[in-house]
């Protein structure tokens, strides 16, 4: 009895760390004070505010499109790549399959300055298109972990079967393959989205002269003061990425249960 | 000229042959079994057939064309994969119905054909199933019926019903080689159970080690088989190792490795000073409490089993374990644990193998 409300109090001591932050930042964006005093006093100012500030949502949007991009090519690359080292035997594969998610354990600042390195002596300035090479660098491990999983779940002999009924190579992708497999590049996709959204490191590194992302435009506006825009825009942020989470989800697992269950 | 007809087929994989140097030749419309252990290269076989591996020698000819370099979709070659292999995100029509896609037959024709396999595996009234809505025997009879309706040229059967419970296989078998003999499909059939091999096929081909190490119907390699792996592996034998070292009369006497004598009689000639194994099916062995006529050997009871239709006994004769099976309908019988018999044999149960 003692050890299961200690468990439980433990629980909630946990839950509260991880996400009393989150909640009152949520909860500041719509307090009328600018400094978060309370009483709380509710007010949608923040937001209409936040509407008005270009640069934030200019940021935001870049953002958006960066991490989009990121996603969409970690996706065919991952899928692609997955699906070609079937063919190799189980110790290439493993070799592989440690050089891909190597980036995982290279800290990203090192990363980022290996890139800008790169740039100097290509004679380069910092572009888009280093940037997205940055970016598919730190989340295509995520996507091909995701995608790989189901892979591997996969039994070769459908494909098999597939060749066996005498469709080719492309039909058998088209027909068997991706439809099998998208509910997991979909989560790939999403996972590498937000690496990508969320990364600050790699983009300051990287990013052209005069244009900024959104954890950029946050670090350096709470170096000169800190607005609740800022909580606004963290708060649609973390509505938009629970919304997304929970449309996969459902998408998911109903895509999984007409297959399984 | 044979149907299908194989050649001199091998595959290494790592500097071991799979398949070494494999030949044999299928009539139309016959029920070929390979049957052997695992890793004695059937499956390799059935995949290089199937177009699925690449055989590093040897030829593959269907119907008097050359397929080797055949890719697998160009091959019209059916197959039921032992894990059936279903594309879980498609009802059973659209499974069925994906291979005539390919060949790009009408719509209306595809529905007529699917209809018809369906009755045929009596699986009307499933067509909007998934997969996973269906029971094992049904994914089993979805696959059979999805390989059967491109009306394959050939139909190949991997361990396609090791999955199944006992009962459930069974009810199976008769139902696979009633279709298989009412469509009148060559079928390859690739097992490791002795049961099924000999129930269902014409031909059984016993594989050890990547070959063919006999071929021929289901009668003559289990009373007849070739070689003592082939003896042991379809069914059980006792197995007598020695040497010939002389004849009285009709009698030889065989000085085994433990140094025992058998004596045992024989429709062939093996020769004074041959080295070989004389073998006996338990099932072919008499037990007596007296002395028979003829040749006999003496042993002990040193277990016994009842398993309803039949008694099991080991027995303790020439220094080694002798089983024996007795039929039940013969009566119970009434020997037990430590009692002296007699066992014997008629001389056309008796099999001369190699060392």
């Amino acid at each position: 009895m003692a050890k299961k409300i200690i468990g439980w109090f433990y629980s909630i001591i946990i839950l509260i760390f991880f996400y009393a932050p989150v909640a009152v930042l949520m909860a500041m964006s719509f307090n009328k004070s600018r400094y978060g005093a309370l009483p709380f006093e509710f007010s949608t100012e923040w937001y209409r505010v936040l509407f008005s500030n270009q640069k934030l949502i200019q940021a935001a949007l870049d953002s958006l499109a960066i991490a989009a991009v990121t996603a969409v090519l970690c996706v065919v690359l991952g899928t692609a790549m997955m699906l070609g080292q079937r063919e190799f035997n189980s110790r290439v594969k493993a070799f592989f399959n440690s050089l891909v998610v190597f980036p995982l354990v290279i800290p990203w600042i090192i990363l980022g300055l290996s890139l800008l390195l790169l740039l100097r002596a290509l004679g380069l300035d910092r572009n888009y298109a280093m940037l997205l090479i940055g970016h598919v660098v730190v989340s295509f491990p995520y996507a091909v972990m995701v995608i790989g999983a189901r892979l591997e779940d996969m039994n070769s002999e459908i494909q098999e079967a597939s060749y066996n009924l005498g469709a080719n190579e492309w039909t058998t992708f088209k027909r068997i393959t991706l439809p099998m497999l998208s509910p997991a590049m979909l989560a790939g996709g999403f996972l590498a989205f937000m690496i990508s959204f969320d990364n600050f490191v790699l983009s300051y590194f990287l990013i052209p002269t005069g244009k900024t992302t959104l954890p950029i435009e946050i670090y350096s506006s709470i170096k000169f003061g800190f607005t609740p825009e800022i909580n606004a825009i963290s708060s649609i942020i973390l509505a938009a990425t629970l919304l997304m989470i929970t449309v996969i989800a459902v998408l998911m697992r109903s895509s999984l249960m007409r297959m399984f269950k | 000229m044979p149907f299908l007809s194989i050649k001199d087929l091998t595959k290494i994989y790592d500097g071991q042959r799979v398949l070494d140097s494999i030949s044999f030749d299928v009539e139309q419309g016959t029920f070929l079994s390979l049957l052997g252990p695992s890793g004695c290269g059937k499956t390799t076989t059935l995949r290089v057939i199937a177009g699925f591996v690449r055989p590093d020698g040897g030829s593959v000819n269907l119907n008097g064309i050359l397929i080797n370099n055949l890719p697998t979709y160009k091959r019209n070659i059916g197959m039921v994969f032992q894990s059936y292999a279903l594309f879980p995100h498609m009802t059973v029509e659209q499974n069925i119905a994906y291979g005539l896609e390919q060949r790009r037959l009408p719509r209306n024709e595809i529905r007529k054909e699917v209809a018809q396999v369906l009755e045929m595996v009596q699986l009307t009234g499933y067509e909007k199933r998934k997969p996973k809505q269906l029971s094992g025997g049904q994914q089993q009879r979805v696959a059979l019926a999805r390989a059967l309706v491109i009306k394959p040229s050939l139909l190949l059967l991997d361990e396609s019903l090791s999955a199944l419970d006992k009962k459930l296989r069974v009810e199976m078998q008769v139902e696979l080689r009633q279709i298989q003999q009412k469509v009148g499909i060559t079928t390859i059939f690739v097992t490791h159970d002795q049961e099924e091999a000999l129930t269902l096929s014409d031909k059984i081909a016993v594989m050890d080690k990547g070959r063919i190490v006999q071929l021929d119907t289901p009668v003559n390699v289990y009373e007849r088989p070739a070689t003592t792996f082939v003896a042991g592996f379809l069914g059980k034998a006792n197995f007598f190792k020695g040497s010939v070292v002389e004849k009285h009369g009709d009698v030889y006497q065989l000085k085994m490795e433990n140094g025992h004598v058998l004596p045992f009689e024989s429709l062939r000639d093996p020769g004074v000073g041959t080295d070989l194994t004389v073998a006996v099916r338990p099932e072919k062995i008499a037990l007596s409490g007296e002395e028979p006529e003829g040749t006999w050997i003496k042993g002990t009871v040193k277990f016994t089993t009842y398993a309803g239709d039949r008694s099991l006994y080991r027995l303790e004769a020439l220094g080694q374990t002798i089983e024996v099976e007795r039929q039940n309908s013969l009566g119970i019988s009434e020997f037990k644990i430590h009692d002296e018999v007699y066992i014997s044999w008629d001389k056309s149960n008796t099999l001369l193998l190699d060392r």
